[in-house]
């Protein structure tokens, strides 16, 4: 249920950005690699953030309108003095097909509460509590000397770094894209050499999201 | 007259944010106890204090001695009714926060602390609910411990309605403090006791399904 509204795909939007119309032809294109047979796991850092902030502001276009329509119990009513939104015209739709006036603003809370839960705990499985990806302290302190990050997140950028490799190793072939780049830069092939796993043969490649979109177009 | 004001919810609003304020986040379950007894004659004073709010308190007057010397019977009374009250405070503020959207407040700020609000206050039902099974001393001390992030989630976010009734918007950058408050939330109660996971602040998530 509810294909259209806000999920990772709306997400891919929300970063590239939909006022530009180059980078939303992109978006689109990206939806398509997805459903390439590579099978090719994409990790976009940081995106748990990036995803609640467009999930909200999804639900918040259309917010005004929920009030009015369990006041009223009608949707007609709620249309009567909003225009539609471009962005949230089709979750607009999917809410009217889906829920009843009468209880849409209680339903779309549960929603938004059970869609950021789920990509919580699509993040919690890929970094289980019982650490299968144990992390050497000193490779974590090689790898940030080759960071070309000095903030206060070196450490954290160096260990995401190190488990895309054991992750690769366990799932296949990576790409994580960086939202905000601060992974670019970095020599890829020095990490490997660093994290040293044995017969590795797997493929890791970091990318800013930008950068990303255009080498696909 | 606006439809929050007429249906009640500013001055609900504003008990609320006066118990988060006095009670405070605690850290464990002790100080909480303590921290309850200190304001519930005060609190009890106020006017139109929701039901449910309003036996809370009623329940420590009458039990304080039982809750000062943590006698179980006293202590389960008052773990079922800070459950009633927290969850009268989620489905109130979940239902009629959106009156304030008929005052001029940012649609998209209030849902930014709408939902710090709304998980926090279900993360700590569901810690409450956890003692129901909670056998010894040290599932106690971890009540403390993972109630502690969500108290302090719903003060945060308290608060910041408070500041929103007022300023009828957010800027930007106080926004994102929200949003990773309440990821902060998300990622301390899965990592709850492995300090080292705790710390990595890493939010990647696969996107092939």
């Amino acid at each position: 249920m509810m294909q259209s509204t806000p999920d990772t795909n709306i997400l891919i939007y929300g970063i590239v950005g939909s006022e530009n119309e180059h980078q939303r032809r992109l978006g689109e294109d990206y939806l398509d690699l997805r459903n390439d047979d590579e099978h090719r796991i994409f990790v976009f850092d940081e995106v748990v953030n990036e995803y609640k902030k467009v999930l909200k502001e999804q639900i918040a276009y259309i917010r005004p309108r929920l009030v009015i329509a369990e006041r009223h119990e009608s949707f007609e009513k709620a249309e009567q003095n909003h225009r539609d939104d471009r962005i949230a015209d089709n979750f607009w739709d999917e809410v009217k097909r889906y829920f009843s006036p009468e209880n849409c603003l209680a339903e779309v809370t549960k929603y938004k509460n059970g869609r950021i839960s789920s990509m919580q705990r699509r993040v919690n499985d890929m970094t289980p509590v019982e650490d299968k990806y144990s992390l050497d302290k000193e490779k974590i302190s090689r790898i940030e000397d080759e960071l070309t990050s000095s903030d206060e997140n070196v450490e954290t950028d160096s260990m995401i770094l190190y488990r895309l490799f054991l992750l690769a190793e366990d799932k296949g072939d990576i790409t994580c894209v960086s939202e905000d780049g601060h992974l670019n830069g970095t020599d890829i092939e020095t990490v490997e050499d660093i994290v040293d796993l044995e017969s590795f043969s797997k493929e890791v490649c970091v990318a800013d999201l930008k950068d990303f979109f255009d080498k696909q177009s | 007259m606006s439809a929050a004001v007429e249906s009640g919810f500013h001055s609900r609003m504003s008990a609320y944010g006066d118990f988060a304020e006095k009670v405070g986040p605690q850290d464990s379950q002790g100080g909480l106890i303590d921290a309850l007894c200190e304001v519930a004659r005060a609190a009890n004073q106020h006017e139109d204090l929701p039901g449910p709010l309003e036996d809370l308190f009623e329940y420590v007057l009458n039990h304080r001695l039982g809750l000062k010397r943590r006698e179980p019977n006293a202590v389960e009374g008052l773990v079922e009714r800070l459950y009633d009250a927290f969850e009268f405070i989620k489905k109130d503020i979940d239902e009629n926060i959106w009156d304030l959207l008929d005052e001029d407040v940012d649609p998209v700020s209030l849902e930014y602390v709408h939902s710090l609000i709304s998980r926090s206050i279900q993360g700590y039902l569901n810690c409450l609910k956890s003692l129901e099974s909670a056998d010894g001393t040290e599932d106690k001390d971890k009540f403390g411990k993972d109630s502690f992030k969500y108290l302090n989630g719903f003060y945060h976010g308290l608060e910041r309605l408070m500041y929103l009734n007022e300023r009828k918007s957010f800027e930007e950058s106080e926004k994102k403090a929200i949003n990773d408050a309440e990821t902060d939330i998300e990622m301390k109660n899965q990592f709850a006791g492995q300090e080292d996971l705790y710390d990595l602040k890493i939010n990647a998530s696969l996107i092939k399904e």
